[in-house]
């Protein structure tokens, strides 16, 4: 559960700790614990923040918190009081211009709950989801582990209209998941149960985007959990009334296509679909990609156009790449984003990695071969991942390469588990990106889509700013700048998190103060 | 708006929000001349009567006495080790002529040996610390119309320190929140397993609604006594209600326009854009008072109303009224010290670490003062200060961020920078110190500022050609390169 920046140095705001001889006062005797904080969404914008906390306890089962609503410059725009199950937490929080809508999770009691307040505070709309014992186990396993800060996994919302989301669910033996959309301006929603007419064991659904009539989620699929090769699917739904528009596998017979974003047409119903994509027969956990392709869709799922570009021949003419997809010195691209502007243009943004060897893995070989008597004792993998340069692809409004650029950075590897010597590349591409190991860290963009935010850390192992570094590539208004954000500093630890369009968050813990300093700052 | 400290706590809480944690920049860019034997006197007289006072304190309460003491100590002293204190003879001379004034016309005031300070603080407030400190901001000098208003903010202020209202207050909080029956009641409540903090929160504004009220009733008694202090003295007594009446628009700025950006920022080579203007929308509807919120909120003012307080005096003041009463005792130094600390403010703004204001500040005055080489330095050194900070992304260490609950020009002015870029900063300190550069040359201030914009600019040559000048033509340097 990443997704909520859980602010535990500032958990106790005041405790009573008091010595005998000490009389008491007000300040110590209250107790106020900050139980998560996070982003406010619009889109993909961060509009505000958000802190939860227990406000007080009410009962043995009962707390009272305090939502405290801020603004995208952390002023305090409202605070929202309620009494709840002492087990609550927030998962994700989205803004539509109307109201907001926060995720609410009770583990204890298996909820979803969905709850939107409007400008005064007062809640407009509620809706609850009660988890079976498995859908719980899965959502607690799975969740946070699809999105980077600065973007929500489950709750999205669309334009004006409302909000949609999106959670896993079992039911039996099925792996499924349930969509939702709730109306702003009407108490009205809708349900899409996946697990109603499910074949595949195995469905994962990821939103895309939305147009005005459908909302759009790529859909994988499986026949079982550890069966076989997974499918990707691309799936509609009509916005007014939840009915599947339409429901179409991505694999034809020249390629295999993942979709990773969608992109609307203006003033169209037609839609775009963005992604790599394989050979037909290619496994997509173990072989490299063709390229990068684009489809264009209509309202009922036909595509009426396709362009692909090729690692060999399209983007080789920017980049020193082979038929593999492997770019000279880089290794293979592992594609975070893929995003569109106002002015039509694509960009693509990947972070390369290669399967390397590993000192240390050898070493443990050694001492587990001497190691007869533990045969469990598995140790670190003769092979790790080594993830390096930051690279971005720019593509005209027809999907043509225009452009691409590699980004020097230091590189790190990530160890493996005993054993993993034999699996792809790919394999522990996907691996690192679960575990947080990539060194990018979000893409942001504004509302109008004019102008976006790259952030990635780099840890400098010589040099001036020797130490950790924040690297931002921002986008505006056709050309491309570079910023360096140094962040040596006297705080036991930094961290640099999405804010408002063109600004970051620099959170400093100085441990001696036990004080916590964050501030917006301006990229350059 | 005079402030009285009925609540030290308060006060003392409030400034250190307000981010006063910076070591302030040597007085580079004071109008005022600085006077170290007055401040060490000064500073040693207070701490005396600090120590004076610590070690008069008794009963069971006295460790909490002698905290809240130095927690007022120390309020001071920061203020002191701030440069916060006008030391300038002259300054310093011109304020005593006033609280002489005062002082020979009201023996019982005199016995009280107080010392009211002059506080280069920009924001328009006068506080009576309690311990025979009265601060008088130049923020509130610079607001009235003349010195008899002036005299009665004094007053005001010398009458809570005869009233002994500040060690009252904190008498009353001590022996209130440490007092035998308090204490069972928040050792009852922190024993609660349950809405502790609930109970905790009602005690809490029980004793702060009780505590404001008294601070109102004080603010009453301190006007009413003020006016009685006045009326020895050849100050015109009618000004007191006149400035009571200014109260409710005090806040406002002394220069109360948006500052033309567009008039200096926009040059052929680097034209003004109207999206610096923008301002987004209100988040979530913006910041809203329920009626409950805004009751709280009444009942926790420090201060009645003002037109109240000029309804309470009003009679008073017709019944003392005196003919042939001043407004003025020195016009002249009256003006010129306003003038005078219109710069000051702006001066010690940017020593505080906060830029942004001095900025803004600096282009209003402009507008009124054209030709004030030192406010065109001004705004190009806080210009030029902004670029280094954002250059090492610490510019949100000296400026304020966009707040709903900000002055609504200030507030635009924020947006203004929040804006503007890195090299959208460097162009406009370039054009605007080399559009004036024919004006403010004999200015030091001015070229220091000059010279940082053609670094921040690029402009090697230039910079180099106007150190030689510097260097040629200032034989005393307050500056390096």
């Amino acid at each position: 559960m990443k997704k909520v920046f859980l602010f535990c140095i500032a958990c106790i705001l005041c405790l009573a700790q008091l010595s005998a001889q000490e009389k008491l006062s007000i300040e110590n005797v209250k107790s106020v614990y900050v139980r998560s904080s996070g982003e406010i969404m619009d889109g993909e914008q961060i509009k505000g923040y958000f802190s939860f906390y227990v406000s007080d306890k009410v009962s043995r089962k009962i707390n009272e918190y305090t939502l405290q609503i801020m603004d995208e410059n952390l002023n305090k725009v409202k605070a929202i009081t309620f009494e709840d199950d002492k087990n609550i937490q927030i998962l994700e929080s989205s803004y539509n211009g109307n109201t907001i809508m926060f995720l609410f999770y009770d583990s204890k009691e298996k909820i979803l709950e969905y709850r939107a307040y409007g400008f005064d505070g007062k809640q407009k709309m509620t809706y609850t989801k009660e988890l079976n014992k498995r859908s719980k186990a899965l959502i607690e396993e799975t969740y946070g582990g699809k999105s980077e800060d600065g973007q929500n996994e489950a709750l999205f919302s669309v334009g004006n209209k409302g909000y949609v989301t999106s959670y896993p669910v079992k039911e039996g033996k099925y792996f499924s998941y349930e969509i939702n959309f709730f109306f702003t301006s009407q108490k009205k929603q809708w349900t899409y149960e996946a697990a109603e007419d499910q074949e595949d064991k195995f469905a994962q659904a990821t939103y895309l985007g939305a147009t005005d009539s459908i909302v759009l989620f790529e859909v994988m699929k499986k026949k079982g959990i550890f069966a076989g090769q997974p499918h990707s699917w691309l799936l509609a739904l009509n916005i007014h009334n939840g009915k599947k528009a339409f429901e179409v596998i991505t694999e034809a017979d020249d390629y295999k296509f993942y979709p990773m974003n969608v992109s609307t047409i203006n003033g169209k119903s037609d839609f775009l679909v963005l992604g790599t994509y394989f050979e037909s027969d290619a496994k997509i956990m173990k072989h490299s990609s063709l390229g990068l392709a684009s489809y264009t869709m209509n309202g009922k799922g036909a595509i009426v156009s396709k362009k692909f570009n090729s690692w060999d021949d399209q983007i080789g003419k920017y980049l020193p790449v082979n038929a593999k997809g492997k770019v000279a010195e880089v290794g293979y691209i592992y594609f975070h984003k893929i995003l569109q502007t106002a002015d039509g243009k694509f960009f693509a943004i990947g972070e390369g990695y290669k399967k390397v060897v590993s000192a240390l893995g050898i070493a443990s070989k050694i001492i587990n071969n001497s190691n007869f008597g533990n045969r469990n004792a598995r140790g670190v993998s003769a092979l790790k991942l080594k993830i390096t340069d930051l690279i971005t692809l720019q593509f005209d409004d027809q999907f043509n390469v225009q452009n691409a650029k590699i980004y020097d950075k230091f590189s790190n590897t990530v160890e493996m588990e005993g054993g993993y010597e034999g699996v792809s590349p790919h394999i522990m591409a996907l691996m690192a990106k679960s575990y947080g190991a990539f060194d990018y860290d979000f893409t942001l963009m504004d509302k109008e889509h004019t102008k976006f935010n790259i952030g990635y850390s780099d840890y400098e192992r010589s040099g001036e700013d020797k130490g950790l570094t924040f690297h931002s590539i921002s986008y505006n208004n056709g050309s491309f700048t570079e910023d360096k954000i140094s962040l040596k500093s006297k705080a036991k630890w930094v961290k640099v998190f999405p804010a408002k369009p063109g600004f970051i968050m620099i959170l400093e813990y100085y441990k001696k103060d036990k004080r916590l300093e964050y501030r917006l700052e301006k990229l350059n | 708006m005079f402030n009285c400290l009925p609540a030290l706590f308060a006060l003392v809480t409030c400034l250190l929000c307000m981010g006063f944690q910076s070591n302030a920049q040597v007085q580079l860019f004071s109008v005022l001349k600085a006077d170290a034997t007055y401040k060490q006197s000064t500073f040693k007289a207070i701490e005396q009567r600090y120590n004076d006072d610590i070690g008069q304190v008794k009963g069971d309460n006295k460790k909490y006495f002698k905290e809240i003491y130095k927690q007022r100590f120390d309020y001071i002293k920061s203020n002191f080790d701030m440069e916060g204190i006008v030391t300038d003879p002259a300054a310093v001379a011109y304020i005593n002529t006033l609280v002489k004034e005062i002082l020979v016309a009201n023996p019982a005031l005199q016995a009280l040996n107080p010392r009211v300070l002059l506080y280069r603080a920009w924001w328009p407030n006068a506080s009576s610390l309690g311990e025979g400190t009265v601060l008088v901001n130049i923020g509130i000098v610079n607001k009235f119309n003349n010195e008899a208003q002036l005299a009665f903010v004094l007053c005001h202020e010398l009458a809570h320190l005869y009233l002994n209202h500040s060690n009252n207050a904190i008498d009353k909080y001590i022996n209130t929140v440490y007092s035998d029956e308090f204490q069972k009641e928040l050792k009852k409540i922190s024993k609660q397993a349950y809405e502790k903090n609930r109970q905790l929160d009602k005690l809490a504004k029980s004793i702060a609604f009780k505590d404001r009220r008294h601070s109102r009733e004080h603010e009453s008694e301190a006007d009413s006594m003020a006016i009685e202090f006045l009326k020895n003295t050849s100050f015109d007594l009618q000004q007191s209600g006149t400035a009571l009446g200014m109260l409710d628009s005090i806040d406002n700025d002394k220069f109360n326009i948006d500052p033309p950006l567009e008039r200096y920022f926009n040059h052929t080579a680097h034209p003004f854009s109207q999206s610096w203007l923008k301002e987004p929308e209100a988040f979530f509807g913006g910041v809203q008072h329920s009626e409950d919120d805004q009751q709280i909120l009444d009942s926790l003012k420090t201060h009645p109303d003002c037109k109240k307080r000029v309804q309470y005096v009003t009679p008073i003041l017709t019944r003392y009224y005196k003919p042939g009463s001043k407004q003025f005792i020195q016009e002249q130094s009256f003006r010129e010290w306003q003038q005078v600390f219109d710069r000051e403010a702006i001066a010690y703004a940017y020593e505080s670490e906060n830029v942004s204001l001095a900025l803004y500040y600096a282009l209003q005055a402009l507008d009124h003062y054209p030709d004030d080489t030192w406010l065109m330095a001004m705004v190009g050194n806080s210009l030029n200060r902004m670029y280094v900070a954002q250059k090492k992304h610490m510019l949100n260490k000296i400026v304020e961020l966009p707040s709903p609950y900000r002055e609504k020009k200030y507030n635009r002015f924020l947006h203004f920078i929040q804006n503007i870029s890195l090299s959208d900063i460097a162009a406009f300190s370039y054009y605007f110190m080399d559009e004036r550069k024919t004006t403010g040359i004999k200015n030091e201030t001015f070229l220091y500022a000059l010279i940082n914009s053609k670094e921040n600019y690029n402009k090697p040559a230039e910079k180099q050609e106007w150190i030689s000048y510097y260097k040629t033509n200032f034989t005393k340097q307050n500056f390096t390169f």
